[in-house]
């Protein structure tokens, strides 16, 4: 949850610079880079002198390898990067608008899950606790 | 900033995508040398301009001097890629220079744009489909205006006006003048403001200058010329203005703003005779302003930066535009010209 709400940060951040100030794609995976790991990975790919679609795929995937992202963020961010940088301001203020929406939901649909396994666990502990007690009765 | 031409291809070649750049790197060094443009066009074969004619790029590492089988052929995902890695991956941030048509990157090469244009109320927006990339391979010759300065002398305060035609080295003349009057190889070193419309003249990238323009040379990028004229009068009180291409009736007149706040003007004109040059209403309501007090004239694509004749400016209209005011002095020599 931490990463989709870093990542919206990261797309409310970088829509505000590209309406004003037209930043290079590589120059704001290294500023909000800190937040992220993958686009921190992502701007030294690209230093390093991959080209930026090949560095944000393999970025992207290393890091849900490494820490485990679900395959649902995993998505979002390898088909929010497929279009990143690839069209005028107006195309890219569409396409984070869009990303923004998804991303939202995403993060909802986390927020229910874990809501969902947390009411679960408390029950589950209620439950271990009360048969515990009867069993030691 | 790049030494030799070979390393000048090589810094051009870096916008193409890598499939065609590993061809273009392993052309021999004498086409690398002589190349002035690198042509791509979707489904066409891969082209590279020197001046004795266009050479193709053969799959087998050869060229050719005509399209044939078994020349390299660029597709549209070449075209795409290579679009993408000229804006930086980042096509937003090179709206402006798109909707004009070319983009300026590192080095100071020029990638002009060809494709299906997006309309808004009538206005190009934007290009999409790119079809076809052409990258004019930026110069730098040092010494190129030294046939200039050694005719005219300080006669260039006059104002200089260069004609010639496409691929003639008009700009590459423009840039050794603007340098060697800079930096004060020619008497004492002048404030010399470049009006840099296309970015061909200073190579301007990210705000900085890729060519050599001299050391008190403040360079306008981007600005149309005639507001940037206005501009540079303005705000930097240069002692000489120095623009690419004038024509214009709005540029026409900011010339003459200059000539009267006493600027020297040097700028160029296409024309690839001296009968074309007479023949076009914008050589002579420019020369008309009295801003000119020589025209060079240009050989052409053969000979890039070689001097063919220098007239005096009044002289010229004189005789060819019948009834001129000859030259800010008044003066007219006949036009049998200086060279």
């Amino acid at each position: 949850m931490e990463r989709l709400e870093a990542f919206l940060r990261f797309l409310t951040a970088s829509k505000t610079e590209i309406r004003y100030s037209a930043t290079p794609v590589a120059a704001l995976a290294r500023k909000y880079g800190e937040d992220l790991p993958f686009l921190k990975r992502c701007a030294e790919k690209c230093e390093a002198g991959e080209n930026w679609d090949e560095a944000w795929k393999s970025a992207v995937m290393e890091s849900a390898e490494r820490d485990g992202f679900p395959r649902d963020d995993e998505d979002l961010f390898l088909n929010f990067g497929a279009g990143f940088g690839t069209s005028d301001t107006e195309g890219q203020i569409s396409h984070f608008s869009l990303y923004l929406e998804l991303g939202k939901a995403e993060l909802e649909s986390a927020k229910e899950e874990r809501g969902r396994k947390s009411k679960l666990y408390r029950m589950l502990g209620v439950s271990g606790g009360v048969a515990a007690a009867i069993l030691l009765c | 900033m790049d030494s030799s031409n070979g390393d000048r291809f090589a810094s051009a070649a870096v916008c193409i995508c890598d499939r065609i750049r590993t061809f273009l790197l392993a052309l021999p060094e004498a086409v690398r040398k002589d190349a002035q443009e690198i042509r791509l066009r979707v489904g066409k074969p891969v082209c590279v301009i020197c001046p004795g004619g266009s050479c193709f790029l053969k799959q087998d590492g050869g060229v050719s001097r005509l399209p044939e089988p078994g020349c390299l052929i660029s597709s549209r995902a070449d075209l795409e890629e290579s679009f993408r890695m000229l804006c930086g991956y980042s096509v937003y941030s090179h709206e402006n220079e798109i909707r004009n048509g070319f983009v300026t990157i590192r080095g100071g090469h020029r990638v002009g744009l060809c494709g299906t244009a997006v309309l808004q109320g009538g206005i190009v927006t934007g290009i999409r489909d790119v079809s076809s990339m052409n990258v004019r391979i930026a110069r730098e010759v040092p010494g190129s205006a030294d046939r200039i300065f050694s005719l005219l002398g300080e006669k260039m305060e006059e104002g200089l006006l260069i004609a010639g035609p496409p691929a003639s080295g008009k700009t590459t003349v423009l840039r050794d003048i603007a340098r060697q009057l800079s930096d004060g190889k020619r008497g004492t070193a002048r404030k010399v403001a470049i009006v840099d419309e296309r970015g061909e003249i200073a190579g301007t990238f990210r705000g900085e200058a890729q060519n050599d323009v001299g050391a008190c040379c403040d360079v306008l990028n981007g600005y149309p010329k005639a507001e940037g004229i206005l501009m540079a009068l303005r705000s930097l009180s240069p002692q000489v203005v120095l623009c690419d291409e004038l024509g214009t009736q709005s540029e026409t007149e900011a010339v003459e703003q200059g000539l009267n706040a006493g600027v020297t003007i040097i700028s160029s004109i296409h024309a690839g005779s001296l009968e074309e040059l007479v023949r076009r209403k914008q050589a002579e309501d420019l020369l008309k302003t009295g801003a000119f007090g020589y025209v060079a004239l240009l050989a052409g694509s053969g000979e890039p930066g070689t001097i063919r004749r220098i007239l005096r400016a009044g002289d010229l209209l004189a005789e060819a535009f019948r009834g001129g005011s000859a030259d800010r002095r008044g003066v007219s020599y006949g036009i049998s010209g200086v060279l």
